[in-house]
């Protein structure tokens, strides 16, 4: 889990922010699909001379991983294939016993004027992915990274801070320990470590309801990471970050 | 005043920020900023939020305004997957917050061409984009335009509203909303403004849902006849008791279409259906731009540049001191161009049914 945080204090009103006020975390597996998904971005592969995207494998597997169906279009008519359950059905100009209806010449130029577009040409049929996922299979996504391309997922499991941020924020990250083991913090304790304080009538109470003490923690160099004209990284490898509880905690 | 632009991309890509937290948390940075800047975050790429984002910073350095924006190239086009996009994995019951800075100093907000993509994920919380003023008052306006809404299903017995413009002085414009399923028995709205001083302008919302017994309502306002409430379509709501809008009294209320009779204000379209009107409701391939011949063409009010809102300060909506124009279209199209004003946040362009059969046509 990486956090950033604030090493100064703006105003003496809490609800902007406090010295060691967190300012987002990010877990390991957070880490993993922004990795995942800047890799596998569209925008990063090309638009071909026939104005359709660049069919890419890696590009493709990324979007049957990640979308619910594949469409084709075929003449006026598009044929939508769930991915997961191989299920297809017919769409067209008339609506079906859902009032489902799409217009597909006006759909597909609307998408190929758009420089972000995601239609191909597969089999000789303008092709595109839409439909919301659930349950994505995030190892899997990285299995097909792996298969076609040179990245590996090993080395994408920090959060890459930009510089501005590693000079005018703190950086620090943490590990579980259960059990008498280090762990890996999961999504949803990660989550539980960010956002702001309201009270039970939702007014708010501070802008941050976790904060990093990192003036008592040894492992942070004060004067450093409250230098903003250098960058500052106190990330630690392994079982020398620091434990969760000894880097975090409830800011009242 | 200067204007200060940072960019905000994904971790690794090479911007500003890494998140738009961050470029939020140093909205007070001294040395970043001075009293009087106009600070925008440029957004690309797809940001995954976990945690709301509060943007109430900015006041103590004395910022006019802030603007979480996007670069034209990586701006959406009106479906879903093409730009810039947030999803969402919190425990939080707002997704984003702006609030103009309450006590401190005033510090106008907009937010504009972003994707909020709730990714069919069930989240708690009552509301999940909140606008607020603290109070009214000449050019204290709170702007959320241009963006793409969609996939969202709301926690079970939780009411529902999604876009909520809480007090004075907000405008909701050119936004595209759809897929919004709820079960409850307390209400379900799309994008709402209740306390007067609203105004709702050129937005497109759709399939709005709710299969509890609670009222549900694609666009709701109050019964301030301070509201604006022009330009608008909402079709498709549904639920045991549902309405595409509620009761408008606003005093430039105009030009809206349902497709039940709720339409409110002079000059409305009824009884229009999805199926007629848009270039796609198929799950999946999602696209409310105007087909040819949707009852909407033509049929709007021109709230251009020559028009001003009597919400309080008579705010001229087609300013570009707050971001995008009203008259900009979903695709960023000026409506000024046109003969006349649609209603939605599509202005329907006869070229954009242009394909091969069509240019083979020309060419002979």
């Amino acid at each position: 889990m990486d956090i950033l945080f604030r090493t100064n204090t703006v105003s003496s009103s809490p609800l902007t922010g406090s010295d060691g006020d967190v300012v987002c975390v990010m877990s390991c597996e957070h880490t993993e699909r922004t990795n995942a998904r800047n890799i596998c971005d569209h925008h990063g592969f090309a638009i071909l001379e026939n104005g359709y995207r660049d069919p890419d494998p890696l590009l493709i597997s990324f979007l049957l991983e990640t979308n619910r169906y594949r469409m084709q279009r075929q003449g006026d008519r598009v044929e939508r294939t769930e991915i997961a359950t191989g299920v297809v059905d017919w769409f067209g100009s008339t609506p079906n016993d859902a009032g489902e209806v799409i217009d597909v010449a006006q759909y597909v130029s609307r998408r190929l004027r758009h420089v972000g577009h995601r239609v191909f040409l597969e089999s000789g049929r303008e092709t595109w992915y839409g439909g919301t996922r659930k349950n994505i299979d995030w190892l899997a996504v990285w299995s097909n990274i792996e298969t076609h391309s040179d990245y590996r997922r090993a080395n994408f499991q920090n959060w890459a801070f930009s510089s501005l941020e590693a000079r005018h924020f703190g950086i620090v990250n943490c590990r579980g320990f259960r059990h008498g083991e280090s762990c890996e913090i999961s999504n949803g304790t990660c989550i539980e470590h960010c956002g702001p304080l309201y009270n039970d009538d939702r007014e708010l109470v501070r802008r941050a309801r976790w904060m990093v003490p990192y003036w008592d923690i040894a492992s942070i160099d004060t004067e450093q990471t409250r230098d903003k004209n250098h960058e500052y990284d106190a990330r630690q490898v392994g079982d020398e970050r620091e434990i969760l509880d000894d880097v975090i905690m409830e800011a009242i | 005043m200067a204007t200060v632009t940072k960019t905000i991309k994904p971790s690794g890509e090479g911007g500003d920020y890494t998140s738009p937290a961050s470029w939020v948390g140093d909205l007070d940075d001294a040395s970043i900023y001075s009293s009087g800047d106009l600070a925008i975050g440029l957004v690309a790429g797809s940001h995954e939020l976990t945690e709301e984002l509060l943007i109430n910073t900015g006041g103590t350095i004395g910022l006019t305004q802030t603007r979480l924006t996007v670069a034209e190239s990586d701006r959406h086009d009106g479906t879903a997957g093409n730009g810039a996009r947030f999803t969402f994995n919190m425990a939080g019951t707002k997704v984003l917050t702006m609030d103009d800075g309450s006590s401190m100093n005033h510090v106008q907000r907009t937010c504009e061409w972003v994707e909020f993509d709730w990714e069919e994920t069930e989240h708690s919380g009552d509301e999940w984009i909140y606008i607020t003023n603290s109070a009214e008052g000449t050019g204290r306006l709170s702007n959320f335009s241009h963006n793409l809404l969609h996939s969202l299903v709301a926690q079970a017995t939780r009411a529902c509203r999604v876009v909520w413009a809480h007090s004075y002085m907000c405008a909701i414009h050119n936004n595209i909303l759809y897929d919004v399923t709820s079960d409850n028995s307390v209400f379900t709205r799309g994008l709402c403004g209740p306390h007067g001083f609203q105004f709702l302008g050129c937005n497109t919302t759709y399939n709005v849902r709710n299969s509890g017994t609670g009222p549900v309502y694609g666009q709701w306002t109050g019964t301030s006849i301070f509201d604006n409430v022009i330009n608008n379509i909402s079709v498709g709501s549904s639920g045991t008791t549902s309405a595409d809008f509620s009761t408008s009294l606003g005093n430039q209320t105009s030009n809206n279409l349902s497709s039940d009779t709720s339409a409110p204000g002079t000059s409305g379209v009824t009884g229009a259906s999805a199926s007629d009107l848009f270039v796609s409701t198929m799950v999946g391939s999602e696209d409310l731009h105007l087909k040819a011949g949707a009852a909407a063409i033509g049929a709007g009010c021109d709230i251009g540049t020559s028009f001003t809102s009597t919400i309080h300060g008579g705010v001229t909506v087609a300013s570009s001191a707050y971001g995008t124009a009203i008259n900009y279209d979903i695709d960023n199209y000026d409506r000024e161009d046109a003969e006349k004003w649609d209603i939605g946040a599509d202005q329907f362009v006869a070229s954009a049914t242009t394909n091969a059969s069509f240019l083979l046509f020309l060419d002979s």
